[in-house]
């Protein structure tokens, strides 16, 4: 054994140091509470706006939210609710307007405008509009979104029904519920996603 | 720690060793018969056989082990110049490497079984080669000759010694017979290019992030102008400050000689800053060019990653020719040109069956004997090309022969003979017609018809093989003197050279290799005809048609007195698509659209910019056709008149889809005889765009066209809830049960064969479907 060294006598010294007064009991206090949430009950959700609308969706399917790309027209196929192709880190992916969708009112070809002002901009980082991308099994969808206001954990419990004036979107939202002071419709994705499948054909 | 080969079994290295060891040894010793057995040439096959053997023996693999060992052992003799291996000692070596590449292949455990079954085939090609080897071995008797092909395995007579030997597994590895020399070059073989296997996706993705990570490196350099300009800016400053020290030192007085000294130390300030702005830029500027050369390697490097050179893919092939030229008694030279084509890898593991059928074939039907070559003036000895290219984005693959060819004349005779067609049609069926029925199944099985053309035994299955990775085939061919296929693939991820011009403001490419050329022209000297404009180029007029208005897209207001024009041309006509602009020549790597836009008309496939654009690759071949529909108005005119008179009693509508001009006249003729309203299309995807396009009543196609085939068509049909109801007949050569199931089960209402245009079957069965023209 050779001698401990200085910085080792001080580890112990610091580990062995007596607890702050009240220490114990604050945690005997804590601990003899009740548990207030269980887990299961919180789900985790992607917020975002289109142009008026709050939105909500799971975040088990989300890939990831990117800046605004350009969109690509197909000839033939783009329509209000097919906006074209974007590149997504070199791969070309569906873009989609979920405003036409979900009859979100804004023209999709001002959209499209709306989109190319904001990409010829210096500073595409400095505008709310994002890409959501959001993917149902093995296949990804590009939404742009007017702004993506964050992943939040919300209670289970805090879910409401639907009302029956909610707008269009309504026919793909499951129930809705308050945050910040907005009304935001929570979307059945699959239910989304698979509804798109037969819009592109 | 193996590091990444970890994930491997010893097992499964063994048999990547084995299969490229195999390779060596096949093409070695297809040299050493050419070569004779030069010393140079046995060394890399005794070490590949005691490479092999060694592999074996750490895995267990007595069997393999004991092979390798007898090759070897051939091998060292014939080195030593002991032995010399002529054509029946090279079959036998053939056999036995083919016989090592089964061992090897024999699942992990799986041994016992595959001995107690193929033992004996085993024992016996051992101890021919130990025969070989020490001498005792005799050719079998039986020359090859045309009426006896040799396919029975030959057994040579065993010497005692042999068979005695075979009863215990051979100790260490011969040191009696082995020369030492051999021994020693054995231990450092040449490692031969290790492969790993990576997935598809997984090379998809790393392509899409290297091609990415180009479009960033790039955009690195508006940065560093930005900076640029930033840095004059300030030059200006200090231009600026000088000419205003200049003035004050005019009105110099005391007054102002601090605000002097002040001015004087803010230049001083500035002219630091912009040198440390220099140097700062060319920081940058390196690191901006680093990147980019960086990321250009690593882009190319992915790309060429999913490209195997095609020889990989064909290396069987000189076999092949060689074994079945001499079991058939005729001589055959074996050319492969474009060996270095980079092939998609996908495609090429798909292309070697459909290969190896034309190879059969050509080698069995096309070649003639060697009498026969001399009598017809022709060099004995026969040549099979197998050549492979890049075009139009494409990967093109010739197989052909200088044999005896087809005679158009007798396959003409065959199709009136079995009543594929009436003789009045049949009669005026080109060549390139006509050779289409040896593509039917079992259209000339019968001896006489492998006696008159001898071709066609498989071709369906050729055929239908090469469909199935969405190409053609195509067969030519000169009567007396040869046979050409041709078969045009897709690359699914492959580099082609396009034209990037804009249309509605946003990027198109034109594969370079479609198009005729490009031309910038005058505003003023654009004529027009019955209200279609056209250009005059080299004395002829050349229609034109805006890009916006084919592809369906929003007009683009033009600006310019100069139109910019890619002139484009297919089978005769020539047509002019006036574009945005010209923005350059890019190279493009492929990728292909999603799956869930299906097929997007004029559209074949999609790549990404270097400025991050997605850019869509025309389909000149369907944009041709669709500019053709448009400017004909045959379709769309004739569509707006049935929106006129929809109202009113309406003629029945019925779209002739066959890539046969001849048939598509005959349908249309007898449909109209009966007062039905025709369009035709020329192939299924001309078809599928024009059911969309238009209403019709009924659809009549034929089953094997290009790009598009029929059941494809009646499936497509089928699955689109507007057409779902749209009737749809088959007629094809096909009479066999089972394409009759094939086309109904896709959905068609009929099938009915070529045949039932002799009689009234084929109206018949259109006035069932749809009741009579006018109701």
């Amino acid at each position: 054994m050779t001698e401990p060294t200085q910085s080792a006598v001080g580890a112990r010294a610091f580990f062995d140091r007596q607890p702050p007064p009240q220490y114990l009991d604050e945690w005997i206090e804590r601990l003899a509470q009740p548990e207030q949430l269980v887990e299961q009950d919180l789900l985790s959700l992607v917020i975002f706006r289109l142009h008026e609308e709050y939105l909500a969706v799971q975040t088990a399917c989300l890939v990831e939210v990117t800046l605004p790309q350009p969109i690509h027209t197909i000839p033939h196929r783009s329509n209000e609710v097919v906006l074209g192709l974007v590149n997504i880190r070199g791969q070309l992916r569906i873009c989609i307007s979920a405003h036409g969708l979900l009859g979100v009112a804004i023209a999709a070809s001002s959209q499209q405008t709306h989109y190319a002002d904001a990409l010829r901009g210096a500073h595409p980082e400095s505008s709310p509009l994002r890409m959501l991308i959001l993917q149902e099994r093995s296949e990804q969808w590009v939404f742009p979104v007017e702004e993506v206001l964050g992943v939040h954990a919300l209670p289970a419990t805090a879910l409401r029904s639907v009302p029956s004036t909610f707008g269009k979107a309504g026919a793909f939202s499951q129930s809705v519920f308050d945050w910040e002071g907005h009304t935001v419709g929570y979307l059945d994705a699959t239910q989304l996603l698979s509804a798109l499948r037969s819009a592109c054909k | 720690m193996s590091g990444d080969l970890s994930g491997f079994s010893l097992y499964e290295l063994f048999r990547t060793e084995a299969e490229s060891q195999a390779a060596i040894l096949n093409d070695g010793i297809l040299a050493l018969e050419q070569s004779g057995s030069a010393p140079a040439a046995i060394e890399p096959l005794m070490r590949a056989a005691h490479s092999l053997k060694g592999a074996a023996r750490i895995v267990g693999m007595t069997a393999a082990e004991r092979l390798a060992h007898a090759l070897e052992e051939v091998f060292v003799a014939a080195q030593k110049g002991t032995r010399v291996l002529d054509s029946s000692h090279v079959d036998v070596l053939l056999a036995s490497v083919d016989l090592l590449g089964e061992v090897s292949r024999i699942a992990e455990g799986g041994v016992e079984a595959w001995l107690s079954e193929h033992g004996g085939r085993l024992e016996t090609q051992i101890v021919t080669l130990l025969a070989i080897e020490s001498g005792t071995w005799v050719a079998p008797q039986a020359k090859p000759t045309t009426e006896t092909p040799v396919t029975k395995q030959t057994l040579p007579t065993l010497p005692a010694e042999a068979t005695q030997s075979l009863l215990s597994p051979p100790a260490e590895p011969a040191p009696s017979k082995g020369t030492p020399k051999a021994e020693v070059a054995a231990a450092n073989p040449v490692e031969p290019d290790r492969a790993v296997r990576v997935t598809a996706e997984n090379l998809n993705r790393l392509m899409g992030l290297a091609g990415e990570s180009l479009v960033q490196a790039r955009q690195l350099r508006p940065l560093i102008d930005g900076v640029g300009q930033l840095r004059q800016a300030q030059t200006q400053l200090w231009d600026r400050l000088q000419k205003l020290e200049h003035e004050l030192s005019s009105l110099a007085s005391e007054a102002t000689e601090g605000s002097r000294a002040q001015l004087i130390a803010a230049k001083h300030q500035v002219a630091q800053y912009l040198e440390q702005l220099d140097g700062r830029m060319e920081r940058l500027e390196d690191h901006a060019r680093r990147g980019e050369d960086l990321s250009e390697r690593l882009h190319h490097e992915v790309i060429s990653s999913r490209l195997r050179p095609l020889v990989d893919g064909v290396r069987g092939f000189p076999r092949l020719v060689r074994d079945t030229a001499r079991q058939l008694g005729i001589q055959v030279r074996y050319d492969l040109v474009g060996e270095q084509t980079g092939v998609d890898r996908d495609i090429l593991e798909k292309l070697e069956a459909p290969l190896n059928h034309l190879f059969r074939n050509a080698l069995d039907h096309g070649v003639e004997l060697p009498d026969e070559r001399r009598a017809a003036g022709k060099d004995p000895q026969a040549t099979i090309r197998l050549e492979a290219r890049h075009v139009a984005g494409t990967l093109q693959v010739r197989l052909s022969d200088d044999g005896r060819g087809i005679d158009p004349e007798r396959v003409r005779a065959k199709v009136i003979d079995r009543a594929l067609a009436p003789s009045a049609m049949a009669a005026k069926m080109t060549e390139a017609e006509l050779f289409e029925f040896l593509f039917l199944p079992g259209f000339s099985t019968k001896s006489e018809v492998t006696a008159l053309s001898g071709r066609g035994v498989g071709l369906d299955v050729v055929q239908s093989m090469v469909q199935s990775v969405g190409g053609s085939v195509r067969l030519s061919s000169q009567y007396g003197s040869g046979t050409c296929f041709t078969l045009q693939l897709p690359i699914t991820m492959s580099v082609i050279r396009a034209l990037i011009v804009h249309i509605a403001g946003q990027p198109y490419a034109f594969p370079l290799s479609r198009l005729e050329s490009i031309q910038r022209v005058d505003a003023s000297t654009v004529e027009t005809l019955e209200g279609r404009p056209f250009f005059t180029l080299n004395g002829e007029s050349v229609g034109l048609v805006p890009a916006t208005q084919v592809l369906d897209l929003p007009q683009t207001p033009s600006t310019t007195e100069c139109l910019s024009v890619v002139v484009l041309s297919d089978r005769g006509s020539r047509f002019g698509v006036v574009v945005d602009e010209f923005l350059g020549e890019r190279d493009l790597d492929v990728r292909p659209t999603d799956p869930r836009l299906g097929k997007i008309p004029n559209i074949s496939t999609a790549s990404v910019l270097e400025d991050g654009w997605p850019v869509l690759i025309i389909d000149v071949e369907d944009l041709v056709r669709s500019i053709d529909n448009l400017l004909h108005g045959r379709r769309f005119k004739l569509a707006e008149a049935m929106a006129g008179a929809s109202t009113e009693r309406r003629t029945k509508r019925v779209l002739v889809v066959d890539d046969s001009i001849t048939v598509r006249e005959l349908e249309r003729q007898l449909l109209e005889s009966r007062g039905y309203a025709v369009d035709i299309a020329v192939d299924g995807m001309d078809g599928w765009n024009a059911v969309r396009a238009v209403e019709y009543d009924l659809v009549v196609s034929d089953v094997d066209m290009p790009r598009m085939d029929g059941i494809e068509l009646v499936s497509q049909i089928k699955r689109d809830s507007r057409l779902r109801g749209l009737p749809v007949i088959i007629v094809s050569y096909k009479d066999r049960e089972e394409d009759r199931i094939r086309g109904l089960d896709a959905g068609a209402s009929s099938y009915l064969t070529k045949s039932s245009f002799h009689d009234q079957r084929f109206l018949d069965t259109v006035t069932d479907l749809i009741g009579e023209a006018i109701e």
